[in-house]
């Protein structure tokens, strides 16, 4: 399961170096750069979230042992 | 439920702060001109501006360009297209003495806009016989908006992420503080509670590292240009992520020794300290190289940089980051208790 984040994230990276010129910066930089701030909202909440995953499972882990 | 009141409060605080920060408008300005040189005579040019109101506020639009602090050029409105678009012309006198000029518009909705250093005076070029009256520097108010962000050039809308991204960094202060607490307590006490609750702490003050680092770098990619920069402070808190990332290795590898818990406590004091000189102390000492504001010996939040109506969404966004840290904590602690006391 981990392994398969990681990999999605760094493929995620590869795409981004790649688009770096010309159509990544005219897409953000759309009339005042609202779309950066909705970025970096959207990836803390994705981070959360994400993060709230692992909690879940810790807590299943928990209960399995119990019975 | 009575118990539960801080966590309520923490969330109403996110919630007020990010809704407020998506739904209040930036201070109008000027985002760029279609050129940046200007010959003597007479000249046009087009301006785009933002949340500038060209076309609502048409007939009080004027502007000039600042030769210096008395003397200004005036220019006319030629055209305007929408809100955000509009041409002027200038005639630039041959007798000018200065070559770099800012741009002023200013209609009666918006106030005075400027864009610093907007043209540079070309002398080899244009009329040399142009001859042109000055007028003084006048700055006009516009209309009063309970709350705007304030415009900055390159940052613009951006601005709101200060809201986002500074206060992942305040809750990793703060549980990284609290981790730094439990460890003295269990080295004083010996008690397996307070290591694992610096251990619950300092796991999410990794979390809240690792989001301050990739909200950062999407910020630094749209603000200053690339997506890691040789910033002090960024080079600080990458290696303050490596710092508490060790710790977890240490804890690991020790996991066998009967006194693992005290190796990871001692380990946890010094990293608490080195990561507060990494990213607090050190970017301050090195002056200029860092990008941040107030780093040249200054704090950040001087009333230059955070305006106190920027307070009033940045204070209650630290604060409901930092208590929703400490309730992630909380549960990572509760379930990793429960996991001691199950094996």
């Amino acid at each position: 399961m981990n392994r398969i984040v990681i990999l999605i994230l760094l493929l995620l990276f590869t795409l981004q170096c790649q688009a770096q010129d010309g159509a990544l910066e005219e897409y953000f930089f759309e009339s005042g750069k609202i779309k950066v701030v909705i970025a970096v909202a959207v990836s803390i909440a994705t981070g959360l979230f994400a993060y709230l995953f692992r909690l879940d499972k810790k807590i299943k882990d928990l209960e399995n042992n119990k019975k | 439920m009575a118990k539960n009141w801080w966590k309520i409060v923490g969330a109403l605080l996110v919630i007020y702060a990010t809704a407020f920060s998506f739904l209040r408008p930036l201070e109008p300005g000027i985002i760029q001109t279609d050129k940046t040189e200007l010959v003597l005579g007479q000249n046009t040019f087009s301006v785009t501006g933002y949340n500038s109101h060209f076309v609502d506020y048409s007939s009080s639009l004027k502007g000039f360009l600042r030769v210096d602090s008395v003397r200004a050029i005036p220019i006319t409105v030629l055209d305007i297209k929408d809100n955000v678009h509009a041409e002027f012309s200038v005639n630039v006198p041959a007798d000018i003495d200065k070559t770099v000029m800012d741009l002023f518009l200013s209609n009666d909705r918006t106030g005075s806009m400027f864009l610093p250093a907007a043209f540079r005076i070309d002398q080899s070029k244009g009329n040399p016989a142009a001859s042109a009256e000055y007028t003084n520097v006048a700055f006009s108010s516009g209309e009063e908006i309970p709350f705007e962000f304030p415009f900055q050039l390159r940052i613009f809308d951006t601005i709101r992420n200060l809201n986002f991204h500074v206060p992942m960094w305040f809750t990793m202060f703060v549980l990284m503080g609290l981790s730094l607490w439990y460890s003295i307590r269990y080295l004083n006490s010996d008690k397996i509670e307070y290591d694992l609750k610096a251990a619950s702490s300092a796991k999410i003050a990794l979390i809240f590292c690792s989001l301050g680092l990739i909200t950062g770098s999407i910020w630094a990619r749209f603000a200053w240009g690339d997506w890691w920069t040789t910033d002090a402070k960024l080079n600080g808190a990458a290696v303050s992520f490596l710092l508490l990332a060790a710790y977890f290795i240490l804890r690991k590898s020790a996991e066998d020794k009967p006194n693992k818990g005290k190796i990871a406590a001692v380990y946890n004091i010094l990293s608490f300290f080195m990561t507060m000189a990494l990213i607090m102390v050190l970017p301050r000492l090195t002056g200029a190289a860092s990008l941040h504001p107030g780093e040249d010996g200054n704090p950040a939040f001087s009333s230059y940089d955070l305006d106190s109506n920027l307070r009033m969404v940045f204070y209650p966004a630290c604060a409901g980051w930092i208590i929703t840290g400490i309730w992630i904590y909380n549960l990572h602690y509760r379930i990793s208790n429960l996991k001691n006391t199950q094996s």
